[in-house]
């Protein structure tokens, strides 16, 4: 175990470097853009030599965003890697999640996702599986074993971030990755642990405030995954498609493998009957630029 | 606070489901980035599937009556995408790139939470 603090430690220093830089990159591009935006407006006489800067401007920022992002993975990758130790040493259990997913490698990839989440975006809500990752927590602190700092504690509980300093959230991943060792043994002997989850938006409070919107919260419920809704059976896919498109406007799309309609309310409703999920299934897009399916109940 | 949506994490658990238009994708990269001009968009997209690519976690192709994937690498994926996002109706076209999930973006689908 001591073997994986020194990686987890440099993984939070990297992290730490590598947002940093890449918030530096994001900063450059977005002067750059506006730069380039008041010379479009004409609002600024713009040189060949201002335009050349600006271009290079927006190069020399999307090569640190790069060379940032590169930086992160690399981190994530020795993260995992000590994970990954860490899982071996005590072994996986019968308590990992799914035939298909070892824990070690669940929390290698935890690693991974929270490391490029850190870098893109300063966690401001990182929506965390509570239960068992909550009780393993509960056992860090009964081991005492490790000292886990606030935030640290916080990411991994799922406790909202935003008023967090980047720098401190980063840090605090790297310090709770010690905790996270204890969490993988704990995990692997007489618990259950989902470190980091994507909260679902599939309710009906999620769907968009449009007429399609509403028929889908009236004809449909959640399904399992992000902006998927269902529907009992193939048969009411198509009544629903139905009652959807009704009225719409009809037209072709490139190759896709069905037909589209937009309905009155601006919503485009495609209708294909190859899906990965099986059956029929909607594809809808909504006038906010919200993407959902509607498949059968799985 | 806006909630939190990694757009790579968000593609792959689409992608337990079902498969990935590049429609979808650029969806989910719109709604985790706020309001993107479409250039700025399309490039963020472009980076966000690029990735997907160069992990392995994704293969591109055409949807039919069944998935063909691509023969590309990520790299000449990546190009064939951008080059059909200039040259084609852009509307035709989000809607004629498709992503399946490989073994190992399935792996990162259910460790964050998808559900097959």
């Amino acid at each position: 175990m001591q073997g994986s603090a020194a990686p987890l430690a440099a993984y939070a220093e990297e992290l730490r470097v590598a947002q940093q830089d890449y918030a530096r990159g994001e900063q450059m591009l977005l002067s750059a853009q506006n730069a380039a935006a008041g010379a479009g407006s004409g609002a600024v006489a713009t040189s060949d030599a201002e335009r050349d800067a600006t271009m290079q401007a927006r190069a020399d920022a999307a090569a640190l965003m790069d060379r940032a992002e590169e930086r992160a993975r690399q981190a994530n990758e020795v993260a995992a890697r000590a994970l990954q130790r860490a899982g071996a040493e005590v072994g996986a259990g019968p308590t990992v999640r799914n035939e298909s997913s070892s824990f070690p490698a669940d929390v290698g990839n935890a690693a991974a996702s929270l490391g490029l989440a850190a870098l893109r975006d300063p966690l401001s809500s990182l929506a965390v599986a509570a239960g068992g990752a909550l009780a393993s927590l509960g056992a860090v602190g009964a081991v005492g074993s490790v000292a886990l700092d606030l935030t640290g504690v916080g990411a991994l509980a799922g406790v909202p971030l935003g008023a967090a300093s980047t720098a401190a959230v980063v840090g605090g991943v790297g310090l709770a990755g010690a905790g996270l060792l204890d969490i993988a043994r704990h995990a692997a002997t007489d618990d259950r642990v989902t470190p980091f989850q994507v909260a679902a938006r599939n309710l009906d409070d999620d769907l968009p405030d449009t007429a399609s919107g509403d028929v889908l919260r009236e004809r449909t419920e959640p399904g399992a995954n992000d902006r998927v809704r269902q529907v009992p059976d193939d048969e009411a896919v198509r009544a629903l498609a139905e009652q959807l498109r009704e009225d719409g406007v009809p037209y072709t799309r490139g190759s896709y493998p069905g037909t589209w309609v937009t309905a009155a309310d601006g919503t485009r409703i495609g209708l294909r009957e190859t899906s990965g999920s099986g059956g029929p299934t909607l594809d809808i897009e909504f006038p906010n630029g919200e993407s959902w399916k509607v498949h059968r109940q799985r | 606070m806006t909630s939190y949506e990694d757009p790579t994490t968000k593609i792959l658990v689409s992608g337990l489901d079902d498969w990935v238009s590049l429609a979808e994708a650029r969806s989910l990269v719109q709604v985790a980035r706020g309001n993107l001009h479409d250039h700025a968009l399309r490039a963020e997209t472009l980076s966000v599937v690029s990735r997907l690519l160069a992990d392995g976690l994704v293969r591109p192709g055409t949807l039919s009556d069944r998935f063909s994937a691509w023969d590309d690498d990520a790299e000449r994926a990546v190009e064939r995408i951008a080059e059909g996002w200039d040259d084609a109706d852009a509307d035709d076209w989000l809607y004629s790139v498709w992503f399946e999930n490989t073994a190992s973006g399935n792996d990162l689908a259910r460790s964050a939470g998808g559900v097959e």
